[in-house]
């Protein structure tokens, strides 16, 4: 994938743009908010990766200038403000995601990963499926090899954003703000329980796992 | 540019001065045009009263001079001569028989043939000390000319006395408006120098100097309170920023002193598994610091009211129910358990995402800080007016002394010193009730028992 980072702390850059190059990505670099536009309004990326406050142009004003020129890259923004106010604000401007840091490299990675193979403007889909395991979105039913597994409302949900991310890693943070719309990080093992729980209802002894855990990145549902 | 501390403005260019100047010129003004107007009517008055007594007496004198060449009345013309009264007779022949005026040459000379005109030249040029003389003349039926005239002594004396009157009350007002509008304006001088004396101390970092409010309730004081509110927004916030800073020095240094450790650990340390372990320590530590750091940035944040702008009507009882879903089987896989009792309908203005850490928080404290076996009951009660929501659970609880500095920042009871957790949750939680408008407050009781309800319960009687 070709991607655009623009970032205008050195050692963050470098950091970046080593890590995804080592997951085989092109990456160009972007020290300021003009020299970002010029490039994303200029070349084709799959993804965009914005510091919130860059020198010259800062990114929400960046994002706001590629919408309207009509680009719809995915855009994903790093930003040291932590503020519900702040994520609206990113978003609102045309954000696609939104990454606090300081961050875990795999967090961005599946962040990225995520956003660019969502199919986009497509219509909804209304039956998702992984395994041995079909969700029907319309009769909100779940079925193991067409036998009906009962989940409560939180399964549901949990299950679900698991399977519209199928083959990619999903991050537990990315699971509390995608389910639980929790952009804090609770004391408890919210996620953890409601994985193990999940687990105990759709896997059955002696199969391979429906869902994998991917040790210090997070959970993953094999296509 | 003014800066530093307020300079002195000199009286002269005191506002309030300058409004009782102003208010001043326009009195006398008004006083001068009625004043003019009086002086002009009695003036016509008296005037007009010469002028017909003229009359008369020069209708009566043509009636004693005709016939033709009259002869003087008896005793002489002298002998009628009055001070301040000017009788002319002329004959129809030209003949001027007595001319009392005292300039001659303005009478004697061509005979003048209209009243009138005499009349206005005698008005208006014959001078005499200042006055004039005001009368009437008439050409009598066998055509001889009479003219009897007054000195308007009277006029020029009334003159003199109403512009005495019209100086001293000039000088009387003049005089009260400036005693007046020194007085006015030294006070209001005062005060705003009083003010400017709190402004520039706040502006050298004293902020808990209040500005005077009077007992007058006038528009300044209005604008003393205002700024005193202002003073005391900016006291709190700055009084917050300064305990954050103070907070942040003092428990950033645990983590960071740990770090260091593991550092120097890591340089003597040999064995790759012992190195990678010590790493994986150290960047526990930087997480634990950055979360602390977070959390205190957050719970700044969301005490500056930043929030509030975005406040929409939340559905408290839905958010506490999905938070009970989310949050029962993770109490059940502890070993605890969670009931709770959710009343319909409850509303308020807020923002979701907050409140809803804010009730995550003190779930997420009822599993830290409890021994397994708890039983933990979420409560929303609807009131009348408003509602109430408790958190009760079977724990150890927490003694009285430290009832109220648990909501303090990284203020832990002594029995969670060794439990995991910034010590910020409490702290975060009572910041986001605050800016909702909400108390969270301890409860006397078994176990621990945390209550949440709208500040305007607590002063329902």
């Amino acid at each position: 994938m070709k991607i655009l980072l623009a970032e205008d702390d050195g050692e963050t850059a470098d950091y970046v743009a080593a890590g995804l190059k080592e997951l085989g990505h092109t990456v160009d670099l972007a020290r300021d908010g003009r020299d970002a536009f010029m490039l994303a309004s200029g070349e084709h990326y799959d993804v965009l990766i914005l510091d919130r406050m860059l020198p010259g142009m800062d990114g929400v004003a960046l994002i706001k200038a590629m919408r309207g020129i009509g680009n719809t890259t995915p855009a994903i923004f790093l930003t040291a403000l932590d503020g519900v106010g702040d994520r609206v604000i990113g978003l609102e401007a045309g954000g696609d995601d939104y990454l606090v840091k300081p961050f875990a490299f795999s967090e961005l990675a599946a962040r990225i990963n995520a956003l660019t193979r969502r199919p986009r403007g497509i219509a909804a889909e209304t039956e998702l499926a992984a395994g041995a395991v079909r969700m029907d979105l319309l009769a909100r039913r779940v079925t193991r090899s067409g036998e009906i597994i009962d989940l409560n409302p939180q399964e549901f949900k949990l299950l679900e954003f698991l399977l519209r991310n199928v083959g990619r890693v999903v991050t537990r943070t990315m699971l509390l703000e995608g389910v639980w719309n929790f952009h804090f990080d609770p004391k408890t093992s919210v996620v953890e329980t409601h994985i193990s729980r999940l687990r105990a209802k759709i896997e059955r002894n002696g199969e391979p796992p429906l869902i994998r855990t991917i040790r210090g990145a997070g959970y993953i549902v094999d296509g | 540019m003014v800066d530093g501390p307020a300079r002195i403005t000199p009286l002269w260019r005191s506002a309030a001065l300058r409004t009782v100047g102003i208010s001043g010129l326009l009195f006398l003004l008004s006083a001068a045009v009625v004043f003019l107007l009086l002086y002009r009517t009695v003036i016509g008055t008296v005037e007009d009263q010469l002028l017909r007594l003229a009359e008369t007496q020069a209708h009566a004198l043509a009636r004693g001079v005709d016939p033709e060449e009259p002869a003087p009345p008896e005793g002489g013309w002298t002998v009628a001569h009055a001070p301040g009264r000017y009788r002319v007779v002329i004959t129809s022949a030209g003949h001027v028989l007595l001319n009392e005026l005292p300039l001659r040459e303005r009478i004697i000379g061509p005979i003048i043939a209209s009243p009138a005109e005499l009349k206005s030249i005698l008005v208006h040029e014959q001078q005499l000390d200042d006055s004039g003389i005001v009368g009437f003349g008439l050409t009598g039926p066998a055509g001889s000319y009479v003219f009897v005239g007054h000195k308007d002594d009277q006029v020029s004396e009334i003159r003199e006395s109403m512009l005495r009157i019209l100086g001293a009350g000039t000088a009387t007002v003049i005089a009260l408006y400036m005693i007046v509008g020194l007085f006015m304006g030294r006070r209001a001088f005062a005060r705003i120098a009083r003010m400017n004396a709190v402004a520039a101390a706040a502006m050298a970092g004293d902020l808990s100097r209040r500005m005077p409010v009077s007992a007058g309730n006038d528009e300044v004081d209005d604008l003393a309170r205002q700024l005193n509110r202002m003073f005391a927004a900016l006291e709190r916030s700055v009084a917050a920023l300064r305990q954050v800073s103070t907070d942040i020095a003092h428990d950033m240094r645990t983590p960071l002193t740990r770090l260091r450790q593991r550092l120097d650990e890591l340089r003597a340390e040999t064995s790759p598994a012992g190195r990678q372990a010590l790493v994986q320590r150290a960047s526990d530590e930087v997480d634990k610091a950055l979360e602390i750091f977070a959390a205190m940035l957050r719970i700044a944040q969301i005490e500056s009211g930043v929030a509030r702008s975005q406040f929409a009507s939340v559905d408290l009882s839905g958010l506490l129910r999905e938070l009970c879903d989310i949050y029962e089987p993770v109490f059940r896989d502890s070993g605890r358990e969670l009931r709770a009792r959710i009343a319909d309908g409850v509303q308020l203005a807020g923002d979701r995402a907050l409140l809803q850490q804010l009730f995550a928080n003190l779930l997420d404290n009822s599993i830290v800080h409890t021994p397994a076996g708890t039983v933990a009951n979420l409560e929303l009660k609807k009131l009348h007016p408003g509602w109430i929501a408790r958190l009760q659970d079977t724990g150890p609880g927490i003694d009285r002394d430290s009832r109220n500095s648990v909501f303090d920042r990284f203020v832990r009871g002594d029995a969670s010193r060794t439990t995991p957790g910034s010590g910020l949750g409490l702290a975060l939680a009572r910041a986001i009730a605050e800016t909702h408008d909400l108390v969270l407050a301890i409860e006397d009781g078994t176990g621990f028992s945390i209550v949440v309800e709208p500040v305007d319960n607590a002063s329902q009687p």
